[in-house]
C-alpha cells in the first residue's frame, strides 16, 4: 500500500512538472509560422473593397521565400469570410496582380524597389519583416524584439490602396505612421 | 480516497493534453492577434541558410556565421570555406584564393565591399591588413569559385568575394564590442545607428585593434640567412584604427539612396630582406614601422521604374596609401557604374551595365623598384556587359548568357563570354554546368616597374649579378577557360549537399625569361634582367564538396571539402599549386537558450611557394587546427564569449609571401570577448 502511494505521488509530481514545464515549450514557437500566421490575422481584420468582395475567387496569400513555404502552405484550409484561402508561393514579381496579399522575407530586400512599384495603389496588403519595410511604402513591418513578434503600419499607404486595417489591429500596433 | 485520485488524474491529464495540442499541431495558426503577440519566438534570427538557387560555385557565410566564429577581421571568417585556401603569412599578411594561385599578391580573386573593388592596382592584389569594417555590420559573404568575370569584369578569374554590409535599418541602436587576449591584444569596436527622418536611416562606427607579432623560428629559413638575420627585430605586430558610416535614404516609392564613407590608418611592424650589391651578405636586413591609410565615399542610386524593370547608378571614389620599407604608392579610384534590369516577354531577364574606372596611381621609386613611366600613371578602364537569364522551361530549365567588354590602357580590347545551364530536376535534385572565358589584366608591375630581386655574389667565373625582374609593355593578359559541373542534392528537410568539379585551362601565364643583360656599369657589377612574359600554360581540376546536416533544433553540423589537381610547368614566375586536399568541419550547438558553443576542425594539406629571391619552391607542411567558441548570454542584451584558435596543434607555417619577407608560425590562441547592445 505504501509503495502505491508513492508511485502514485511520483505520477502526480511528473505530472505536475509536465504541466508547468509543457506550457513554456509548447508556447514557443517558429518564428516563420508566426508570421505566416500573422500575415493571415492582418488579412482576417482588412476590409477589402466591394469589387474584391463580389468576386467569388478563393484569398490569394502570397510569399517570397522557400523557407516560409512549409508556414504558409499551412493556411490553405483555412477561409477568410465566405471564401477558402489560398497560398502561393512567388518566383517574381510579374505574377504580384493576381495576389491580395503578400508576404516579403527579410532575404529578399533586393525586391522590395520593384515590389512596392508594382502595388503602388493597389488594394493588395504588404508584409514584411524587413526593417524599414513601412518607412520604404509597405503596409505592415513585423518586427522582432526580445523574442517576441511586433509590427508597424503604415497608414498613408494603406489608406491609398483602398484597403482599411481594422482598429483592432491597429490598437496593438508598435507604431503607426499616418 | 482513490476516486479523488483518479478525478485529479483526469483533470491533470486534460490539463496537459490541451497543452501538448498547441504544441504538436503548430496551431498558431488558430491563435488571435493577441495570442499571436504573446508567444515566444524561438529562432529569432535564425535564418535557415537557403540553398543557393544561382548555377555557380557559391558559398554564402552568414552574419551568424560571422558572430558564432567570433572572427575581429575579414580574412579570418573567410577560412573555411570550402574551395577557398587561406594562409596567415605575418601578423598582418593574408594570402588567400580560390582553386589555386594563392600568394601575398594573388592577382586572380576579385573582392568588392557593396560594390567597390578592394584590390591595389599597383599588384592587383588584396592589402587584406587594411580591408576592414565592423564584423557585426556584416549582413553577408558571398564567395564565388570559379570566373564571374562575365558580370564582375577583370580578375574574377578564380573566384570573387562580395562583402555586403547591413541596410542601416538593420543597425539601429547602439553596439559595443570590447575584447582582449594574447594575439588579440585589445579591441574594441562601437555602432550607433538612428533614425533620422521618416524615411532616412543611418549608422557610424569606430573600430580599433592592437594585434601581437606571431612567432618566428629560424629553422623556417636557410641556414646562412637565419644566422645573418639573428640580430634584427623579428616584430610584426598591427595596429589599425577605422571609422565610418552609412545612410540610406527612401527618395520615393521604389527609388532608394545609399551613402557610405570609411577612413583608416593602420601601422604594423614588419622586417625584410633585401638584395644590396654590399658583401659580405649582399642583402639588406631590416625591421621598419610601416603605415597605410585610406578613404573611401559610395553613393548608389536604385529606381524601380516598373515592376519589371529597375536600374541603379552606382559612384565611388577611393583613396589608399602605403608607405612600405622600400616603396611607397598611393592611388585614387573614381569608378562610375550603371546597370539595368529588366524583364522580358515571360522568359527573358535581362542585366545589361556600363562602367568606367579612372585610376591615378603615384610610386616612390627606391633602389630595388624603379619605373620606366612617370612616377605618377593614369588608367582608365572602360567596360559593358550583358547578360540574360532564358527560362526555356518553366521551373526547370534556364539558359544564362552573357559577356563582358572591356578596354583597357595596357591591353586595349577584352571579350569574356560565359554560358550557364541550370536544370532543376525536381525539389531535390539542381544540376547546373558553366563555361566561361576570363582575363586577368596586368598590374602596373608587369607593365612597367622593375623589381630587383636578387644579387648574385661574384665568383672566379663571374662577376657581381644584379638580378631584375622587369615590366613589359607588350605584357598581355592572362586568360583562364573554366568549365564546371555542379550538382545539389537535397535528400531531407535538414540534409543537403552541394558539389561541384571544376576544370580550369589557363593560357599566356606568366613567366620571366632572360632577358637583356647591362654591362654599362662593368666591372662593379651588371645587371642581368628577367622580363615578364607570356609563355606558359597549364590547368588545374578538382570537386569541391559542401554539406549541412541540422541534426536537431539545437545541433548543426557542416562539412566542407576541397580536392585540386594542379597540372602546371615546372618553371612559373607566380604560386600555382593549391593544396591537395582541405577539409573542415564545424559544430554549431546551443545548448541552452543562453548558450552556443561552436567547434570547427580543419585539415589543409601541403602547399607550395615560390620564392623571388632565388626563385626556388619551397613546401609549406600540411597542418590542422581547431577552433572553440562559447557564448553566454547573460542577459538580453549582454553577451559574454570565449574563444581559442588553431588549437591541439603546435604553432606551424601557413604560408610565406613570395618576396623579401620572413616566415611566421600561426600558434593557438585565446581572446575574450563581450559585446552589449542597447
Amino acid at each position: 500500500m505504501k509503495n502505491s502511494n508513492l508511485s502514485r505521488q511520483l505520477l502526480y509530481s511528473l505530472l505536475v512538472v509536465g504541466a508547468i514545464l509543457l506550457p513554456r515549450v509548447s508556447m514557443a514557437q517558429n518564428a516563420f509560422e508566426l508570421k505566416a500566421a500573422l500575415t493571415y490575422n492582418f488579412a482576417k481584420f482588412t476590409q477589402w473593397p466591394e469589387a474584391r468582395l463580389n468576386t467569388s475567387s478563393a484569398w490569394k496569400i502570397c510569399f517570397f521565400g522557400n523557407q516560409y513555404h512549409d508556414s504558409f502552405m499551412g493556411l490553405s484550409d483555412k477561409t477568410l469570410g465566405t471564401q477558402s484561402v489560398m497560398a502561393i508561393e512567388l518566383s517574381g514579381i510579374s505574377q504580384i496582380d493576381q495576389c491580395d496579399v503578400v508576404f516579403v522575407d527579410t532575404n529578399s530586400r533586393e525586391l522590395t524597389h520593384r515590389l512596392l512599384v508594382a502595388v503602388d495603389n493597389k488594394p493588395i496588403l504588404t508584409v514584411s519583416d524587413i526593417t524599414g519595410f513601412a518607412m520604404q511604402g509597405g503596409m505592415i513591418e513585423i518586427v522582432e524584439q526580445d523574442k517576441r513578434l511586433y509590427f508597424k503600419v503604415n497608414m498613408q499607404v494603406v489608406a491609398k490602396s483602398g484597403l482599411t486595417i481594422s482598429s483592432q489591429v491597429l490598437k496593438l500596433a508598435l507604431e503607426v505612421k499616418r | 480516497m482513490l476516486k479523488l485520485n483518479l478525478v485529479s488524474y483526469s483533470v491533470l491529464l486534460a490539463f496537459l493534453a490541451s497543452y501538448s495540442a498547441i504544441a504538436n499541431e503548430s496551431n498558431s495558426l488558430d491563435l488571435s492577434l493577441q495570442e499571436l503577440l504573446n508567444v515566444e519566438v524561438t529562432s529569432v534570427s535564425k535564418q535557415k541558410q537557403p540553398l543557393s538557387n544561382s548555377p555557380a560555385a557559391i558559398y554564402v557565410i552568414t552574419s551568424e556565421h560571422i558572430r558564432n566564429s567570433g572572427a575581429t577581421s575579414i580574412p579570418q571568417v573567410l577560412r573555411d570555406v570550402p574551395g577557398l585556401h587561406v594562409g596567415q603569412i605575418d601578423s598582418q599578411k593574408w594570402a588567400i584564393s580560390s582553386r589555386g594561385f594563392n600568394g601575398r599578391y594573388n592577382n586572380k580573386l576579385l573582392v568588392l565591399m557593396d560594390g567597390r573593388t578592394l584590390y591595389s592596382p599597383i599588384f592587383s592584389g588584396v592589402y587584406w591588413e587594411v580591408q576592414d569594417t565592423l564584423m557585426a555590420d556584416i549582413e553577408r559573404i558571398e564567395v564565388i569559385r570559379g570566373p564571374s568575370a562575365a558580370m564582375w569584369g577583370a580578375n574574377a578569374v578564380n573566384g570573387v568575394i562580395n562583402i555586403i554590409t547591413k541596410h542601416s535599418a538593420d543597425t539601429s541602436g547602439g553596439y559595443a564590442e570590447l575584447g582582449a587576449g594574447d594575439y588579440e591584444q585589445g579591441f574594441a569596436g562601437f555602432r550607433y545607428g538612428s533614425t533620422l527622418s521618416d524615411n532616412a536611416t543611418s549608422r557610424v562606427y569606430v573600430k580599433g585593434h592592437s594585434r601581437d607579432s606571431l612567432e618566428y623560428n629560424s629553422q623556417d629559413l636557410d641556414s646562412g640567412l637565419a644566422e645573418q638575420l639573428a640580430t634584427v627585430d623579428k616584430d610584426n605586430d598591427w595596429m589599425h584604427l577605422q571609422v565610418g558610416g552609412r545612410v540610406d535614404m527612401e527618395l520615393d516609392t521604389g527609388t532608394s539612396l545609399m551613402l557610405s564613407s570609411d577612413v583608416y590608418r593602420t601601422e604594423m611592424q614588419q622586417t625584410s630582406y633585401y638584395p644590396s650589391l654590399v658583401g659580405p651578405s649582399y642583402r639588406d636586413f631590416n625591421s621598419n614601422d610601416i603605415s597605410s591609410d585610406g578613404f573611401n565615399l559610395l553613393s548608389k542610386l536604385t529606381k524601380a521604374l516598373s515592376p519589371t524593370s529597375q536600374y541603379s547608378l552606382q559612384a565611388y571614389y577611393d583613396y589608399a596609401k602605403r608607405d612600405d620599407d622600400w616603396y611607397g604608392f598611393s592611388s585614387e579610384t573614381v569608378d562610375v557604374d550603371f546597370q539595368h534590369q529588366l524583364l522580358v516577354g515571360q522568359n527573358h531577364n535581362i542585366i545589361w551595365g556600363l562602367g568606367y574606372r579612372f585610376i591615378q596611381d603615384d610610386f616612390d621609386q627606391s633602389t630595388i623598384i624603379v619605373s620606366s613611366e612617370s612616377e605618377s600613371t593614369r588608367t582608365n578602364l572602360w567596360s559593358a556587359f550583358i547578360r540574360d537569364e532564358i527560362t526555356l522551361v518553366d521551373d526547370e530549365l534556364w539558359l544564362t548568357l552573357a559577356s563582358r567588354f572591356e578596354h583597357y590602357d595596357y591591353t586595349g580590347f577584352e571579350v569574356q563570354p560565359n554560358a550557364r545551364l541550370m536544370w532543376q530536376l525536381n525539389k531535390k535534385n539542381n544540376l547546373w554546368a558553366s563555361v566561361a572565358r576570363a582575363i586577368r589584366t596586368p598590374s602596373r608591375i608587369e607593365n612597367n616597374l622593375s623589381v630587383n630581386s636578387q644579387i648574385i655574389p661574384p665568383s672566379v667565373q663571374s662577376p657581381l649579378v644584379s638580378i631584375w625582374v622587369a615590366g613589359n609593355e607588350d605584357y598581355k593578359s592572362e586568360v583562364i577557360i573554366s568549365y564546371e559541373v555542379g550538382y545539389r542534392f537535397t535528400p531531407a528537410k535538414k540534409w543537403s549537399f552541394d558539389s561541384t568539379i571544376f576544370y580550369n585551362d589557363y593560357d599566356q601565364l606568366r613567366n620571366a625569361p632572360a632577358g637583356a643583360t647591362d654591362f654599362s656599369t662593368f666591372p662593379n657589377y651588371i645587371s642581368q634582367y628577367l622580363t615578364f612574359s607570356n609563355d606558359l600554360d597549364g590547368y588545374n581540376y578538382g570537386f569541391e564538396l559542401s554539406s549541412q546536416w541540422a541534426a536537431t533544433d539545437t545541433i548543426q553540423f557542416k562539412v566542407n571539402y576541397s580536392f585540386t589537381q594542379n597540372e602546371f610547368g615546372a618553371s612559373q614566375s607566380q604560386n600555382t599549386d593549391a593544396p591537395e586536399h582541405m577539409i573542415s568541419t564545424m559544430m554549431d550547438w546551443s545548448i541552452s537558450d543562453n548558450v552556443d558553443f561552436n567547434l570547427v576542425w580543419r585539415v589543409i594539406d601541403e602547399a607550395y611557394v615560390l620564392n623571388i629571391n632565388d626563385l626556388s619552391t619551397k613546401e609549406i607542411d600540411s597542418y590542422s587546427g581547431v577552433d572553440l567558441g562559447l557564448h553566454w548570454k547573460v542577459k538580453p542584451d549582454v553577451m559574454l564569449s570565449a574563444f581559442g584558435k588553431n588549437l591541439l596543434h603546435p604553432a606551424n607555417l601557413e604560408f610565406e609571401g613570395e618576396s623579401y619577407q620572413l616566415p611566421y608560425r600561426v600558434g593557438p590562441s585565446y581572446y575574450i570577448k563581450a559585446t552589449l547592445t542597447f
